[in-house]
């Protein structure tokens, strides 16, 4: 119990923390990526996304109060834009350049929702820490 | 010892699990499906207010199911805003029982040592 109420929750902020950086550096790779015809594999770059879920918190007897887990990082197969580049040593033999499939506009947005989500876990976070110093103030009588 | 500084301290325990809860919904603000969570304990605990410092302690405040939360595109009813304001306010709460809990050892400090 003493760290329900010494330190409230700052296990489940650090793991959002950690999961929106994750999201952040992927989204990162994605815009980074924007131009990118060619991967390891040879084909042109596909964007990814994180998969996020609930961790458990089986140990407390409370369920679910266990923060979040990036269970995954999947690649969006959806196909990518169509350019005509028929110089470029990827085009196909019409000519055509399979661009990737990350949009930036979109992915602006979603970094800016992770950065804001980390911003209110970190928030969090620190709400906890001065929680638990006014208990210990409780003992030294400030 | 005291029936405040029990009062008290469930009002702690309580914000506590709150503040734990609300985090949690904050680390789950993208997570899809995720249906936000919260901590039912004031009414619980006026009940027993009424009845005696017996039944304060065995107030447990529960975790439940925020389902009147709207949902978003994925499902998933955690607002931003509104988690960092209950935040704001339980974490206010928690103070105060903080602090009043502090004042009342402080009293007993003095009648203790017979000091002003």
């Amino acid at each position: 119990m003493s760290e329900i109420t010494l330190m409230p929750g700052v296990n489940i902020s650090a793991s959002g923390l950690d999961a929106e950086s994750r999201r952040m550096e992927v989204i990162a790779n994605n815009v980074a990526n924007a131009q990118t015809t060619r991967g390891p594999d040879g084909k042109v770059f596909q964007r990814k996304d994180v998969v996020f879920g609930q961790r458990l918190d089986a140990a407390l007897g409370e369920g679910e109060l266990g923060g979040v887990d990036v269970l995954d990082i999947v690649a969006d197969t959806s196909p990518g834009r169509q350019v005509y580049r028929p110089g470029h040593p990827d085009a196909n033999a019409d000519g055509m350049l399979e661009m990737p499939n990350v949009n930036s506009v979109a992915e602006m947005v979603d970094m800016m929702s992770a950065s804001r989500a980390f911003e209110a876990n970190l928030s969090a976070m620190k709400t906890s820490r001065t929680m638990a110093a006014k208990a210990l103030g409780i003992m030294s009588g400030k | 010892m005291n029936e405040t500084v029990e009062i008290l301290g469930k009002l702690m325990d309580a914000t506590a699990l709150r503040q734990k809860v609300l985090s949690n919904n904050l680390a789950n603000a993208n997570t899809p499906g995720y249906i936000r969570k919260d901590v039912e304990f004031s009414a619980a605990l006026a009940d027993a207010l009424d009845d005696g410092v017996d039944d304060i302690r065995k107030v447990q405040p529960e975790v439940i199911s925020d389902t009147d939360a709207p949902l978003d595109s994925r499902g998933n009813s955690v607002s931003l805003q509104k988690e960092m304001g209950e935040i704001a306010q339980n974490a206010l709460l928690y103070d105060f029982a903080a602090e009043m809990t502090g004042q009342k050892f402080n009293l007993l400090r003095k009648a203790i040592s017979g000091t002003k």
